[in-house]
């Protein structure tokens, strides 16, 4: 499943990263590979992401269909 | 010595570069405050560079591209990391880039008065091999404990991560000796960069390729995350016993569930309304007590014993124009004050997510939230904050709308007219929601006709929540409200001592003290019954708004120095259509370079054009609609519903034809 499919207060773990060679880079160097995370809010766009406790992200829904991930 | 300050955005590098050099650079509790790099000496023998934020070595925005190339070709001594304490693991990625590519580093923790756990930095200093500075805004200035440690790392050798050794890294080191030499940088790190499918390594390998040609794709790794798997190995090593397991925040995801909720957009509505209403209504008395004072000096000036036209030259040329523009200080300073702790709460961020679904109908992306608040200062900083935007479309359209949404010098003009003419706030609310209407109904058509099939790829950080620093949103306010003082001081000056030599002089005699025989006049008629249809074809508005291309602000001044609202207006009506023309039309030189330097030359062209017939049509549509209103109410309406249904006939016939090529597209897929 990708983070996409995940709804809001749905956690879990990165498990790997999809997507053009370009998104793929981007995600890894934000430190995304592998990391916890929450999904905190929902919009039909976007996403609010709780990534290790650590950082916030707002993810387009284009990024997070490319991020593979494995619920809690 | 030249160093080069850098690390991922938001970690607070040019409040250091402000502190080091005691400069006033701009912040903010934001990504992409600075878009360029920023160079000052400290001392004799020190260069300090400030860059762009950026996540690696690998660029993908413009601003990441400057980054790059000035760390690994700009030829500095030393790179003075900034990482910010809470985020030590992410943020030291781009460090271990550094060290692969043979820099001597030292690595600066930022902000650990905010450090929610104890950290080591002694032992950080020990693992990783460079000198390690804490800092934060508590602390006293860092600069000498910095400068110092910057001359210890110049004169040690450059440190190499272990994992560079590695027999995967090795064996591909032979590949990459040419190119090394060629780049002056590590073959390891070349090595690692072609596995990663770096397209300015590609660049440099294969001269000129985008990284797409066979022999660039030989290079890429089949796990092209092995570097990264290997970086993030080495940090987490590094980090294993210097950091204590950090405290959860409570605070801060208790306010994301208010501000982000179900209301976020009505709260974010509520909250831009307040900000013009307070700027508006909280400079009232202080602009009424310097408007008084203006009249008070002009009065001295007129009463001097001297000459007719030096007379009129300090009171109705400089006092009157000067003192037009200086009498809106007082609402500037307040907009400026007030955005100011927007962006250092850190709310602004939060509001790029919540306006992204709204933002994505007319192909932009929610940073460009940003660009658009800012430009309610000043839209020629505005457009080149576009430079953090990824996806080029979304960036260009973003710079393309900044100008729209009224600047700070726009206001002064709105508040004048308005404030002369008895016209509510409301009426100044209006300008702002025209200008962005303008700019949302643009931009539609611009989708509809192009649309922007690239995904922007937002990934964007959020920066925690922090009380405004009061210090921070003064030097925000001080240096604009300089800049604005320095605009007055200089354009405007000049501007109304040309515009008062013009008025006032004719070509057939010396001083004709002002009317229909000066040089002004002559030259402006010629535009004049252009502008006739939309009620202000006098040569004077005609006058004022040539001037307003030079800065905005000039406008005021130019109808003040030919002795008011009531020289140059014949009616309400006129006032409020020149308003609308003002609002919309040619933005300011300042602008239209920023714009040309972002979009290209033809791109600037383009937006005169458009600001231009914009304006006309609008200003156009108000005074026709307003002076035909009280003549014959039926009729206005009978044509204001034809245009609503042709409009409506074009938008559903464009909506039709979109839908049935969506499904043309959906057929064939």
């Amino acid at each position: 499943m990708t983070l996409l499919d995940c709804k809001a207060q749905d956690g879990g773990t990165v498990r790997a990263i999809g997507g053009d060679r370009e998104t793929h880079r981007r995600l890894v160097d934000m430190g995304l590979l592998d990391v916890a995370y929450d999904v905190k809010f929902k919009r039909k766009r976007s996403m609010l992401v709780d990534f290790r406790g650590e950082f916030s992200a707002v993810v387009t829904s284009a990024v997070a269909a490319q991020i593979e991930v494995s619920k809690r | 010595m030249k160093i080069a300050l850098c690390g991922n955005p938001n970690v607070g590098k040019t409040t250091l570069f402000n502190r080091i050099t005691r400069s006033d650079a701009p912040v903010g509790n934001w990504h992409g405050v600075t878009v360029d790099a920023r160079s000052k000496r400290v001392g004799k023998d020190v260069l300090l560079s400030d860059l762009p934020g950026a996540y690696s070595l690998t660029a993908r925005t413009k601003e990441e591209t400057v980054t790059r190339d000035n760390i690994l070709y700009g030829g500095y001594d030393v790179c003075v990391y900034v990482a910010e304490v809470n985020n030590l693991r992410r943020n030291l990625y781009m460090f271990v880039q550094l060290l692969e590519a043979g820099k001597r580093v030292v690595l600066v923790v930022n902000m650990m008065d905010e450090a929610r756990g104890k950290v080591d930095l002694k032992k950080l200093s020990d693992r990783l091999g460079v000198p390690v500075v804490g800092t934060s805004v508590k602390s006293g200035n860092p600069k000498n404990e910095i400068l110092a440690a910057a001359e210890i790392a110049a004169r040690r050798a450059p440190v190499k991560p272990e994992y560079l050794s590695d027999c995967k890294i090795k064996a591909a080191l032979g590949k990459y000796a040419q190119a090394a030499l060629s780049t002056g940088l590590p073959p390891e790190f070349i090595a690692l960069k072609s596995m990663e499918s770096d397209d300015n390594i590609a660049e440099k390998i294969c001269g000129g390729c985008d990284g797409s040609c066979a022999d660039c794709k030989s290079h890429a790794s089949d796990d092209m995350d092995y570097p990264a798997r290997q970086r993030y190995a080495y940090i987490g090593k590094a980090l294993a016993g210097v950091l204590e397991k950090p405290r959860d925040i409570k605070r801060a995801n208790r306010l994301d569930k208010v501000l982000l909720g179900k209301l976020a957009l009505p709260i974010f509505l509520a909250v831009m309304a307040l900000v013009f209403v307070v700027t508006f209504e909280a400079g009232k008395p202080l602009s009424s007590l310097l408007s008084s004072l203006t009249e008070r000096v002009a009065a001295l000036a007129r009463d001097v014993d001297t000459a007719d036209w030096v007379k009129s030259l300090l009171a109705d040329g400089v006092i009157a124009g000067v003192g037009g523009v200086l009498v809106f200080l007082p609402q500037v300073a307040i907009l400026y004050i007030l955005t100011a702790l927007l962006q250092d709460s850190g709310y602004m961020s939060r509001v790029a997510f919540v306006t992204d679904d709204f933002f994505k109908r007319f192909g932009l992306s929610g940073r460009a939230a940003f660009s658009l608040v800012l430009g309610l200062g000043c839209s020629a900083t505005a457009v080149l904050s576009t430079r953090g935007i990824s996806g080029k479309a979304a960036r260009r359209r973003t710079a393309f709308a900044v100008p729209f949404c009224p600047c700070s010098a726009r206001l002064a003009v709105f508040t004048a007219i308005s404030g002369y003419f008895g016209l509510s706030g409301f009426v100044v609310a209006a300008m702002y929601l025209l200008g962005c209407a303008v700019a949302l109904l643009l931009l539609k058509v611009m989708n509809a006709v192009k649309p922007d099939r690239d995904d922007d790829g937002l990934i964007m950080e959020m920066p925690p929540y922090r009380i405004p620093s009061a210090k921070r949103v003064l030097s925000v306010v001080w240096r604009n409200v300089w800049a604005f003082l320095a605009r007055v001081g200089s354009t405007v000056f000049a501007v109304s001592i040309i515009m008062w030599v013009l008025c006032n002089f004719s070509f057939a005699s010396w001083y004709s003290g002002g009317g229909e025989t000066s040089i002004m006049n002559t030259f402006a008629s010629f535009i004049a019954p252009v502008f006739a249809p939309l009620g202000f074809g006098s040569w004077r508005a005609v006058a004022a708004l040539i001037t307003g291309v030079a800065a905005k602000e000039t406008v005021i001044s130019v109808i003040a120095s030919f002795g008011g609202m009531g020289e140059v207006f014949a009616s309400t009506a006129a006032a409020v259509s020149f308003t609308i023309f003002t609002c919309l039309y040619v933005p300011c030189i300042a602008t239209l370079s920023a714009l040309a330097k972002e979009n290209g030359v033809k791109s600037a062209f383009a937006s005169v054009a458009v600001h231009t017939v914009a304006a006309y049509v609008a200003s156009f549509a108000y005074y026709n609609t307003a002076v035909y209103w009280s003549v014959d109410k039926v009729a206005v309406i009978v044509v204001w519903a034809s245009v609503a249904a042709v409009a409506t006939i074009i938008a559903v016939g464009a909506a039709l034809i979109k839908r049935r090529r969506r499904r043309r597209i959906a057929a064939t897929v």
